[in-house]
């Protein structure tokens, strides 16, 4: 071909909108930001900070929330609710590949991956608000050390991972309890030193200060681990158990309502309380929870908005008859939402009535501003650490030390302000115990602890735990418990139910995990590769 | 008193289809004008569908050496679809589903005229006929197409060509709950969302053509560039006033929600080149190479090669060939290439960060958190490669024409999503791994059976089967750090649906030497009988061997039915599929017949598990009416329990095999004494579609996809649309 001139402006063109083009491949997202261009003055590490407790939420959740919940012997589902994935855990049908003992595995993680990549990005950060960054970077610490406490309670050892670089190793392994324990120990006493007494209204970036932890929930935190370590572990830390109990109590800073049930209202939001909190705003549902679903009574319309819900969660025949008669914990009232009852056992809802529930008593103790209108919108702020328990864990400890005198004081300022009713009221039970010729020995004090925790912890998901760990103190407790009081392992003729698996006390890791990492081994019976000593429960 | 919900939800629907179109032109400028509009109301109530189009083509020469065309057309299609098809169980069933759950003893409507919201079964279930008809869910989509093209001859062989291209789309939906049904609330719901997107392509090539050799070469290079942009915007509020303005007036609500926004972008750049060599029109040689990069991938791996090569011969046209009757034309042809895919969505190569929430008090406080899916900076193209021979022919003088076609193709690195340990922060990332095997073979064979001046009849039978198959899934290390092979993805769940518990029911696996779609869950051998006790009964717990349940196959054989015990049940990939039409033609009338047939495939039947199972969550199917009690053992369906877990059993999967008579068309052309207005032809014509169906399949229709195009989900129905059966009556006339 002969050579055209009139080609050279065109080859020209082309070849300059060649170059250009490439340029067009690179990405450029508009509708979010990456974590190389994030994380680089003080209000993003507060930012990030906030994302924590934004996963902290998944603990609120059906499958985190209900779960330990329905499995004790304090609660059994509703006898009309038709799903078997629903009321699985009230029978503790879970195995590795199905049921949701196996969800809160990943929801613990998602807080555990935030709280990393604070503490990672967190330090290289200059900002003139030194006072917010050194707070952030404490918060970070306790929701980590909080996160993988409560993975040990649940699933014994797990990865310890506290870097990104740890958690983008695609195979890690399960590490010991022990080795994840003193992990939680030093993010914990790390966290008590750094965070603040109180916060004040502002975290410095123009945000309300309510439900962010104080050095109260790290104390409250590293009583709880030395209670569970104690009791569960078989290790004699009672002494320290006491002590980080007393160091919430000497505090001054937190006290008990006079009203038991004011403590879970929405309009106290942040009373003394109430030590560590989910903060649920009720506004939209993305900070909402989804309380009135387990609790509401199914009575007044299921999840059609006419103020009902699943009625999931009842008290088991047992839980209900337990109450010393005239305890206002064990109250029913017969006025739908204008009762001030612990439980509700009839009256109406928003629209739809029931002389008596169809089911027996629900409870009636996370009350929402909006009396169940809209069940998506949940205000209540979920309790994990009450002043209470500070007071309880001390006088387990206390007993479990030898001092019963000191342990049933405790005990009693517990049962003193359940006497005060709705604030003011004097009744007579539950009375202190010891004056009704109640036997104090250590047994017995530690039977009433039980008791009293059952009670006062009501529906905040920890019943199970204590279940599991007194039975290590005294095996059997936690079958005989099951078997005793929750009408799935009913063992009356003719029907006897089965029988409680002892493995299930453990919650198996997610075969879903095992499958895309088989460096996991998984807890005894529920199949899988055994674990390395130290791992898992002796 | 009982009402037949489906029957009610049912209705005969009319469609009408006009289309005028004008062309002509000259030897300067050549045109094309068409306008179409066809509406059609949907076989369940409160469904329709409109579509109006207007198209015009010019093509033009301005002098003998430039050629000009431009194509602009415009569409618009409204859909009214309120909650016909797919959906769940109780609460978020929808369309023909909903109607079967719900209670027939349930009047729709109460003593004042209001309707019941949902029926009092245990999973209530929400009153379909007043989602239908009171539901307003408007889907609109305006699309703007035009194309604009000049040809430029610089020389007889030497040709440029430069096509600039824009397809512009709006999309609506309109989409109101009022408090008259469950979806409503207390005061109504609803949102409103618009899109639009622009798609923008420029495409140049250069050609050049020019005798070499014994043959003439043809040679072509070109670069193009195209670029997506879509933006949208949701804005939502419930607690209206009044239901009357729908949702045009969302600032009257009392309930605000946050409102949604989000923008896409992703562009693909191509240099390709082309040679053919054609050597007396009997040998064709083609060699192909594409140089294609594409923004959605990593940094560092955005572009891809794929070239390709085809050789193909007229063997008719050989000389050896003229001296045999038996073939009138015999055409061979080989190809062999690779071609890339880069359809995934843009940003999964980064590390994205996503808002969550907190509450304080009641003040809401978003955070940055990490979301998304775990990054890929190595993210690449998906390359197959295929091989693929043909022959074409004809035998006795054209009266018989075939084509056969064999291909074998594979396909790297494929694009698939894949769990990773939560531990990583993340539940999932795009990964390119492993690779599957296509092998298959198509035939097309066409008989000109009678052809005389008067009567003629042709027919034409089609046939493909392609052998699916995945062979490799990539490594992963062990629990002592070795690479071993992946032998199987973790099963995954449907997109949409909760129809198996416990949640998410795991229905579909990938596995090493299966192939894609292949559904997973338990084999069921019978049912439990009162003698089987002792040895026959081989679960560990007596007890689990009740009368009247499901006995299913222990596979690991460890006396417990465990989620190890599932098995692959099934596959959606047909052995063969393929259709016959026959055309007929007597004088002035005319018959068309097109019948078509998949056979092999397996379908899931998800609506079973709320029908056919026995567990009195909702109304249930005729089926149930079979079930086992001691006197009525013979039967597969099992006792009624309400406590039976709703798992893949093998009873939902059942054969998705079809004869179906697709449409059947008898046309007359008028005779000139009949023709009116100055037509120059016309025929009227009689079509009926979806006649009849032959098929085993116990749901509405075994041709249902309710998940799209990922070839990962097999075939499940979750109450998909029923298909229609439709007579069409019609005029084509030319002036």
């Amino acid at each position: 071909m002969r050579y055209q001139p009139s080609l050279t402006p065109l080859v020209l063109a082309v070849g300059l909108s060649l170059a250009a083009c490439s340029d067009l491949l690179v990405e450029n997202p508009k509708g979010f930001t990456t974590t190389d261009t994030f994380f680089k003055t003080g209000a993003d590490l507060n930012s990030g900070t906030l994302a924590i407790y934004s996963a902290l939420r998944g603990f609120e959740g059906q499958s985190n929330w209900t779960t330990p919940e329905l499995a004790s012997d304090q609660t059994r589902a509703d006898n009309r609710e038709p799903n078997a994935g629903t009321y699985g855990p009230d029978r503790l049908t879970w195995s590795a590949s199905s049921g949701r003992a196996i969800v809160p595995f990943g929801t613990h993680y998602a807080v555990i991956t935030e709280a990393n990549l604070v503490l990672a990005k967190g330090p290289g950060i200059q900002t003139s608000d030194t006072l917010t960054k050194a707070y952030n970077l404490a918060e970070a610490k306790l929701l980590r050390g909080y996160a993988y406490l409560r993975l040990t309670k649940m699933y014994d050892g797990v990865p310890l991972l506290l870097t990104p670089e740890d958690q983008a190793n695609p195979s890690p392994t399960r590490a010991t309890v022990e080795a994840v324990h003193q992990a939680v120990i030093k993010d914990l006493t790390e966290a008590k030193a750094g965070l603040p007494v109180a916060w004040s209204g502002d975290d410095g970036y123009g945000n309300p200060t309510q439900g962010r932890v104080t050095k109260g929930a790290a104390e409250m935190a590293l009583a709880d681990l030395y209670l569970w370590r104690s009791s569960f572990m078989g290790k004699n830390e009672w002494q320290l158990a006491s002590d980080w109990a007393d160091s919430v109590i000497a505090s001054g800073l937190w006290s008990l309502n006079d009203d038991y049930i004011k403590t879970f209202l929405p309009s106290n939001k942040g009373n003394p309380e109430e030590i560590l909190v989910i903060t649920n705003s009720g506004v939209v549902d993305r900070t909402s929870n989804i309380f009135q679903l387990f609790y509401y009574p199914r009575d007044w319309g299921l999840d059609a908005g006419q103020g009902g819900g699943w009625g999931l969660i009842h008290p088991t025949d047992w839980f209900l008859n337990s109450y010393l008669p005239g305890d206002y914990r064990g109250s029913r009232g017969f006025e739908g939402y204008k009762t001030d009852s612990a439980y509700v056992a009839g009256g109406c809802g928003l629209t739809i009535c029931a002389d008596t529930l169809g089911d027996g008593p629900m409870p009636y103790k996370y009350r929402k501003s909006d009396n169940g209108a809209t069940w998506w919108l949940g205000d209540v702020d979920v309790p994990l650490y009450r002043y209470a328990e500070a007071l309880l864990i001390y006088a387990e400890a206390q007993n479990e030390l030898g001092n019963t005198g000191v342990a049933v004081q405790y005990l009693n300022m517990i049962r003193a302000r359940a006497r005060k009713g709705t604030g003011a009221q004097a009744r007579t039970q539950p009375h202190d115990y010891g004056t009704a010729g109640e036997a104090m020995d250590k047994l017995s004090v530690r039977d009433a602890i039980f008791m009293e925790r059952a009670w006062e912890f009501a529906f905040e998901a920890k019943r199970w735990f204590d279940l599991v760990r007194r039975d290590s103190e005294e095996p059997g407790y936690w079958k005989n418990s099951l078997i005793a009081h929750d009408p799935s392992f009913d063992q009356t003729p003719p029907n006897p139910k089965p029988l409680p698996d002892e493995y299930k006390k453990r919650w198996p890791i997610p075969q879903a995990q095992i499958d895309a990492n088989p460096a996991l081994c998984q807890n005894p019976g529920y199949g899988g590769t055994a674990c390395p000593p130290g791992v898992t429960a002796p | 008193m009982t009402y037949n919900y489906p029957a009610m939800m049912l209705r005969t629907g009319l469609q009408a289809n006009q289309g005028i179109s004008l062309s002509g032109g000259d030897q300067k400028l050549r045109y094309l004008i068409s306008g179409n509009f066809a509406r059609q109301q949907g076989i369940e109530i409160g469904s329709d569908f409109n579509r109006y189009s207007v198209r015009l083509n010019l093509d033009g020469d301005a002098s003998s050496r430039f050629r000009w065309g431009s194509s602009l057309s415009m569409t618009r299609v409204a859909r009214n679809a309120a909650r016909v098809e797919n959906g769940s169980l109780g609460n978020s069933a929808n369309g023909i589903q909903a109607a079967m759950q719900f209670a027939p003893f349930q009047a729709p409507k109460d003593s004042t005229g209001n309707w019941i919201k949902t029926s009092p079964s245990t999973e209530p279930v929400p009153n379909p006929i007043a989602n239908a008809l009171e539901e307003t869910d408007l889907n609109t989509t305006s699309r703007l197409l035009g194309s604009v093209f000049g040809e430029l001859a610089l020389s007889p062989s030497l040709k440029l060509k430069g096509t600039l291209g824009g397809n512009f789309q709006f999309d609506g939906i309109h989409f109101f709950a009022p408090r008259t049904i469950l979806d409503g609330g207390n005061s109504g719901r609803g949102w409103m969302y618009t899109g639009q997107g622009r798609n923008l392509t420029s495409e140049n090539t250069i050609t050049y053509a020019r005798p070499l050799g014994p043959g003439n070469l043809d040679l072509l290079g070109g670069f193009s560039v195209q670029t997506w942009y879509d933006e949208s915007v949701t804005a939502t509020a419930a607690g209206f006033p009044t239901d009357f303005t729908n949702v045009y007036n969302l600032g009257s609500g009392s309930q605000l929600y946050p409102p949604a926004s989000g923008v896409s972008e992703h562009a693909l750049i191509s240099y390709l080149g082309r040679a053919n060599y054609n050597v007396a029109d009997k040998y064709l040689f083609t060699l192909t190479g594409r140089r294609d990069g594409s923004s959605v991938f990593g940094a560092n791996h955005k572009w891809g090669f794929f070239p390709s090569g085809a050789f193909a011969w007229r063997i008719g046209d050989e000389p050896f060939m003229q001296h045999q009757s038996l073939f009138s034309d015999l055409k061979l042809r080989l190809s062999y290439g690779a071609a890339g895919n880069q359809a995934v969505d843009p940003y999964q190569s980064l590390s994205q960060l996503s808002v969550g929430w907190v509450a304080s008090g009641t003040t809401e406080i978003p955070a940055m958190t990490l979301g998304g899916l775990m990054p890929n900076p190595d993210l690449h193209w998906e390359q197959k490669t295929e091989f693929n021979a043909g022959l074409d022919g004809a035998l006795l003088d054209d009266r018989i024409a075939f084509s056969l076609d064999v291909y074998r193709s594979k396909t790297r690195d494929l694009l698939l999503l894949v769990g990773v340990p939560v531990t990583t922060g993340y539940s999932q990332q795009l990964q390119n791994i492993g690779s599957i095997q296509n092998n298959g073979v198509e035939l097309s064979l066409t008989t000109v059976n009678i052809s005389r001046p008067n009567v003629t009849w042709r027919s034409t039978l089609t046939l493909s089967h392609n052998a699916n198959k995945v062979l490799d899934l990539g490594t992963r290390p062990d629990s002592s750090g070795r690479a071993v092979p992946v032998l199987q993805l973790p099963p995954f769940s449907p997109r949409t649906g909760n129809f198996f518990d416990p949640p998410p029911g795991d229905v579909y696996v990938v596995r090493v030497g299966e192939a894609l779609g292949s559904i997973y869950g338990y084999q069921v051998t019978g049912l439990w009988q009162r003698g089987d006790t002792g040895a026959a009964c081989y679960l560990t717990d007596k007890t689990a061997c009740t009368p009247g349940e499901y006995k299913i196959a222990d596979l690991n054989r460890d006396g417990q039915i465990t989620a190890n015990d599932r098995t692959i049940l099934g596959n959606s990939q047909p052995k063969f599929y393929g259709g016959l039409s026959n055309t007929l033609t007597l004088g002035r009338f005319s018959l068309d017949a097109l019948l078509n047939f998949v056979y092999g495939n397996k379908v899931i039947n998800a609506g079973n598990a709320y029908g056919c199972l026995d567990i009195m969550q909702a109304n249930e199917r005729t089926c149930v009416l079979d079930h086992w009690d001691s006197t009525h053992t013979n039967t597969m369906v099992p006792r009624p329990n309400r406590d039976r877990t709703r798992s893949l059993y093998s009873t939902f999967v059942e054969d998705g095999s079809y004869l179906r008579l697709q449409t059947l068309t008898l046309g007359y052309d008028l005779p000139a004494g009949l023709l009116f207005g100055g037509a120059a032809t016309a025929r009227v014509y009689v079509t009926g579609q979806n006649l009849f169906t032959i098929t085993g399949y116990t749901g509405f229709d075994p041709d249902v996809n309710s998940q799209g195009g990922d070839p990962r989900y097999g075939l499940i129905d979750i109450g998909a649309y029923p298909r229609s059966r439709v007579w069409n009556v019609g005029v084509r006339a030319t002036f």
